[in-house]
């Protein structure tokens, strides 16, 4: 990023007042010159020049920051020294032992390097090369007018020399300060990621249910850009597994079926792999009749990676010229970060979450399930044990080491439910479909399955609370409904999405707190990912739990198709 | 553990899990039962392996989750050295996959640690007798769960679209026999096809027999 000193104030104020070197320098040298200088000529009239110095720096070191009079200053500096050096030539002593003739240049034109240097210092690299340009070219004009022919080759020596160590010590001071400055813009890896996270949970904490959700900001960023230009379908998209993308949000009249994949022939591809905006007059629905349309596909790139797209559509040609795609690629920087902070924060998140479903999953096979299956071994023993006629002992044994194995029972099911994830089944129903299978068959349940998943995909964390919910919908049918049927129906249409799992048990009542906390953590479940939670009375007799994505409150629920209580397949 | 008091004609056991009192518990079902002899134990998948190739046990009772790694792969080790040796898989764990992979891994009988102690000396006595049987209390049914959902799944609105295509309607009579818009029933058709990863209607009616999703004309309707 090399404008970057530049977007910072306080990176361009290098040095707040004036640099305690400039000083000290200046004070050394006016005293240095000024000694050669009456020296060289034998006139102590002579340091009139170095007390004109001295004035001169004044200025330059009080106002060295000033755009005008630091500058003027310094130029004045380099002026004042080369005029110096002409009048000490002149004046210089016949017979001076350290400087004969035009070399009494050389008394005075060690200052030189202030004003240079202190350019250098400064950070003004252009100003540095002007002054010394400056200084070459009145010292060149003045050898050649005022210097006399005996003199001049010893005056030319010393204005090169001076005029080198000068072009040095600017170059040396310019590198020091940048390496310096490179160690002070090098971010710090810990303070770096702290500076961050804190920052992120300030952002998570003012927001709407104290978390980042792309799903939010991606239909905020749709709604932004509505004002600025005709909009008739639009899709926010992100990564998703392999090389296809997800519907974060959209908006339109009807369900739109977004090209989704990266290697297909089209705009949104184009736009993803060249991080460049792409204009079109072809539609990026799949299902798209084919009529007049232009489109604009935005990449939305925080930094050097490209976190998602902004797909708009208008039913008309030409609905996007240059000037409208360059409002909405405005409107979509900055929308960009966000969205990358809300995957980000999802993605940490769910690492977490997984991590510790895992370490709990151990935990208890480790544990408690494996000392309960000694004690279900102990009973048998017990049991092969005992006398024939202890009939009584038998029985309540029998009794305890059933009960025993209906504990373990539970823990092999919760086992199985902490430990299951939608990528280990490859895909949200197969996932659910799995979970509910073994549910039923442990429980004896007859289990319906109805199935639809399209090929396109939710985002992952979507699918992984959507497993989670049916998981808990299953499992509170198993415990405490008493069915004898389960019927689980997933469809999934990223980004829709309507789960719903039902039984014929005795349905809800409202003197058990236990299925009160189930409910409670499912609608929660659902908030987070946008969903909605139905919990209705099954007709004649049962509960029906349905979690429904991606349908706004005010068209109602999805169509659900006719005959569907008849339509289910095994 | 010595060998040297076995019996002959006993069965010798090698007892595999991770928890002494486990281990325990299984020795006073077997040592109640005549035919069985155990002649070691082990709490690691390398302890397993060592011992069983120097017990040379006619069964082992294999737990799956070991310290030192999965006792599915030690379940494959012993199978490389031995065709004849039982090994009664032991586990905690729920779900179909843990029992293809045991039936995979050469296992001889799958046992959930749900089951009393008399159906893992039952197993091993299967196990003994028929090593290379693969035997579990859920495999028919596993099987049945297995076999059930391959190849795409078609929701209902789908399935009543693809016979429709079958008889040979076109996509406006499909749209007025579902009561749709042709649009909507165009849309059913192309997710149709891309589930059935055809490209026209005849490759996906091909598909959809070969599939079993749609009965050949002539067949009998049942």
């Amino acid at each position: 990023m090399p404008d970057r000193s530049d977007a910072d104030p306080d990176r361009r104020r290098a040095w707040p007042g004036p640099h305690p070197a400039t000083i000290a320098a200046r004070l050394l040298i006016i005293a240095l010159v000024g000694g050669l200088s009456v020296y060289a000529t034998g006139d102590p009239a002579k340091a009139f020049w170095a007390g004109l110095l001295a004035l001169i720096g004044i200025p330059a070191v009080l106002a060295a920051q000033h755009p005008l009079v630091g500058p003027l200053s310094r130029a004045a500096e380099v002026l004042v020294t080369v005029l110096g050096a002409d009048v000490i030539v002149g004046h210089a002593l016949a017979g001076n032992e350290l400087f004969r003739g035009g070399g009494a240049a050389a008394a005075i034109l060690p200052y030189l390097l202030v004003p240079v240097v202190a350019a250098a210092l400064y950070r003004r690299r252009l100003e540095t090369v002007a002054l010394l340009g400056l200084a070459t070219a009145l010292l060149l004009v003045l050898a050649f007018v005022d210097v006399s022919a005996a003199d001049r080759a010893a005056y030319l020596v010393a204005a090169f020399e001076w005029l080198l160590f000068s072009a040095l010590a600017a170059g040396v001071t310019d590198t020091l300060q940048r390496t310096i400055q490179d160690r002070r813009d090098r971010p710090q890896p810990y303070a770096e990621a702290t500076r961050l996270l804190t920052q992120l949970r300030s952002v998570a904490r003012q927001l709407p249910g104290a978390t980042l959700d792309p799903g939010g900001l991606a239909e905020h960023l749709i709604e932004e850009v509505r004002p600025v230009a005709r909009v008739d379908r639009a899709a926010v998209l992100s990564a998703g597994g392999g090389s296809r993308l997800v519907v974060l949000a959209q908006m339109g009249v009807d369900h739109i079926d977004w090209e989704t994949a990266l290697d297909s022939d089209s705009a949104i591809a184009d736009a993803w792999t060249s991080q460049q905006a792409q204009t079109t007059n072809r539609s990026q629905a799949r299902s798209h009749p084919g009529d007049e349309v232009s489109a604009l596909v935005v990449p939305l790139v925080a930094g050097v990676r490209t976190v998602g797209l902004l797909a708009v559509e208008a039913d008309a040609s030409g609905a996007y010229p240059p000037l409208t795609a360059a409002r909405v690629a405005a409107l979509a920087a900055p929308a960009a970060l966000r969205l990358e902070a809300a995957l980000l924060f999802d993605e940490v998140r769910s690492l977490a979450t997984n991590e510790e479903r895992q370490r709990l999953a151990r935990e208890i096979h480790d544990g408690v399930a494996q000392e309960l299956v000694m004690v279900g071994y102990g009973i048998d023993n017990a049991l092969a044990v005992l006398p024939v006629d202890a009939k009584d002992a038998t029985n309540e044994l029998r009794l305890l080491r059933n009960e025993v194995t209906r504990v373990i029972t539970e823990l092999r099911l919760s086992l199985f439910e902490l430990r299951s994830e939608v990528d280990r089944h490859g895909g949200l129903t197969a996932a659910i479909a799995e979970y509910a299978r073994t549910v039923g068959a442990s429980a004896g349940l007859r289990v319906h399955l109805s199935l639809d998943e399209s090929t396109a995909r939710l985002p992952a964390a979507t699918e992984a609370e959507l497993l989670r919910i049916a998981q808990e919908a299953i499992t509170n049918a198993r415990k405490h409904a008493g069915a004898a049927n389960l019927w689980v129906t997933c469809a999934v249409d990223p980004p829709f999405a309507q789960i719903e799992v039902a039984d014929d048990g005795h349905g809800i009542a409202d003197d058990r707190p236990e299925g009160r906390y189930g409910l409670a953590i499912m609608a929660e479940r659902a908030e987070r990912i946008r969903g909605r939670l139905e919990i209705t009375p099954r007709n004649p007799n049962g509960t029906r739990v349905a979690v429904l994505l991606g349908t706004s409150p005010r068209r109602g629920t999805l169509a659900a198709p006719e005959g569907k209580n008849s339509g289910y397949v095994h | 553990m010595s060998t040297s008091a076995t019996p002959p004609g006993r069965t010798k056991v090698l007892l595999v899990d991770d928890h002494d009192l486990i281990r325990k518990g299984l020795r006073h079902a077997f040592e109640r039962d005549r035919q069985f002899e155990v002649v070691g134990e082990a709490a690691t998948a390398a302890e397993a392996v060592r011992q069983a190739g120097a017990l040379q046990p006619d069964v082992v009772i294999m737990d799956l989750r070991l310290p030192d790694g999965s006792g599915l792969e030690a379940t494959r080790a012993l199978r490389k050295t031995s065709n004849t040796m039982g090994i009664v898989v032991l586990t905690m764990y729920a779900g179909d996959d843990q029992l293809f992979g045991a039936l995979e891994a050469g296992a001889s009988a799958f046992v959930p640690k749900t089951a009393p102690a008399d159906e893992v000396v039952a197993a091993a006595r299967h196990a003994a007798s028929a090593p290379s049987a693969f035997t579990a209390a859920d495999l028919a049914e596993a099987m049945k769960r297995r076999l059930a959902p391959t190849g795409p799944q078609l929701s209902p609105r789908e399935g009543q679209v693809l016979r429709l295509l079958a008889d040979g309607m076109s996509v406006a009579g499909i749209a007025k026999q579902l009561f749709v818009s042709e649009s909507t029933a165009k849309t059913h058709i192309s997710k149709l096809y891309e589930k059935l990863g055809a490209a026209n209607r005849a490759q996906a009616l091909m598909t959809a027999l070969r599939l079993g999703l749609l009965e050949a004309p002539d067949a009998p309707k049942f």
